[in-house]
Order: structure tokens, then sequence, then C-alpha cells
């Protein structure tokens, strides 16, 4: 599958590193495709990298893996998303850390109102990127959960969530990124506490 | 926070031990998944 990765730091390099192995065609979108640390990145994934326009047109999937502040910047460069797959896995986050955008609303429901037509799924939003080098503690694959509202969308998710290595579990439409966005706080919560960010959520089901 | 035993077929934490995580997060009942879950913290 030919992926558009908007964004090339933890997220957007981890993604890219694990969907590589699974033999995913990796395209960069970056401000600047010939800094160093993009082409190390490239030749690493056997990548390349272009502008965020060059790259969200030229791929199926789009993933959004930039600072949410960044986002509107980034949504002005890729020009028309209609009919793409976009995964969006932004956290707003204010100060504290606090949300930007809650209970009533989610930053991924205000992303898809920018993005007209796209498939919008919110998924990779819950984890540091440790988990996207290894999401498998002693054994047991820890879990990524998805959401959105284009069911063809979300099974092409479920493949991109295994193909990281975590288990994947649809929690329906992406109304409910109002939860997943919150337990990104838990997960930054118990970082603290703990004071590891070798930590990752395990959906245990009977 | 209330803790359920049975998961995996044994006690939670005894269950939670072995991955070294020794805390748990929410229980709760979902329809949507077919049955009873939990959350697990894993750490290493």
């Amino acid at each position: 599958m030919k992926i558009a990765i908007i964004g090339t730091g933890h997220i957007g390099g981890g993604l890219g590193r694990a969907w590589a192995k699974k033999g995913h065609e990796i395209i960069f979108g970056t401000r600047d495709a010939a800094a160093p640390d993009v082409l190390s990145l490239c030749k690493e994934t056997s990548a390349r990298a272009s502008s965020v326009g060059d790259a969200a047109s030229a791929a199926e999937v789009v993933i959004l893996a930039v600072p949410h502040a960044a986002l509107e910047e980034v949504l002005q460069n890729t020009g028309a998303l209609s009919g793409k797959l976009v995964i969006d896995c932004t956290n707003g986050l204010g100060p504290g850390p606090s949300l930007m955008f809650g209970h009533t609303t989610s930053a991924a429901e205000e992303t898809a109102k920018k993005v007209p037509g796209a498939r919008l799924v919110k998924s990779f939003n819950v984890q540091g990127a440790e988990n996207l080098v290894n999401p498998v503690y002693n054994g047991v694959r820890a879990t990524n959960f998805f959401c959105g509202d284009d069911a063809d969308a979300k099974r092409v998710v479920q493949g991109l969530v295994e193909d990281v290595g975590f288990e994947a579990v649809d929690v329906g439409p992406l109304r409910n990124a109002r939860f997943l966005e919150p337990l990104t706080l838990l997960w930054i919560s118990a970082v603290q506490a703990l004071g590891t960010r070798e930590i990752a959520f395990k959906l245990l089901r009977r | 926070m209330k803790l359920v035993g049975d998961f995996r077929s044994k006690p939670l934490l005894e269950a939670t031990s072995p991955l070294g995580a020794g805390l748990v997060l929410t229980v709760g009942q979902s329809s949507s998944l077919g049955g009873n879950i939990t959350f697990e913290l894993l750490k290493r």
C-alpha cells in the first residue's frame, strides 16, 4: 500500500519504519525533504520524501503525524483529501496537559470538518513512539484503538495497526475519538507516575 | 476501582503480575466486544 506520512518525527518515523518492514511504500511529506534527518530516515526505510502536497497526492493513505498546532498549516498544503483514507494521529493538547477539545467534540471530529470527503480514522494517538518500535510486552500485544465512520477505511486501518504489531480494536464511530483523546492524557499521567515511557494499554476480554 | 478476577482464566492480579504491570485501571462490562472487558497497563 502506498502511504504518505506527513511528519517525520517520532510517530511519523516510527510508523514509517514499521510499515516499511511490512512492504508498504512510504512517502514522507515534510517541509524540508533534504534535511539530514529526513534523508537518514528515508535511507533506513527505503522511502522517499517530498513536499506535503506531493506526498498526499501520490498516496492512497495519508497519515497526519504532526503536532496538532501544525495541523492547520499542513492541511493547507495537502491539497484536497476527498476520497482518501486519512489517519489522524494527533492530539489536541493544551497546557497541563489538558484537552483542547473535549467531551462534546474531539480534535479528530474538528479535523474531519477541514477535510471534506476524506475517510478519516483516529488511531495511533495513545502511545509513545517506543511502542511503535516494539508493541509487544512479554509476548502480549499492546492494544491500539481506532475509530471512524467508514467501514471500508477501518478495515484497512485494522490491517495497518496489526502491521505495526499491535492488537487492533475498533471502538466505533469517529465521535468516540472524544474518549480516545483523553486516554492519551491518562497514558501521559501514567508515564509521569511510573517514571517510564515503556508502558501501554491492553484491553483484556473474556 | 473494582477488581474482578477470572480474566484469562486466572485471578486478575495473578494474571497481570507476570507482565510486571500490577496496575489495574478500570473494570467494566461491554456488550460491543461481546463480554466483560477491562484494561491492563503493560509495563516493561
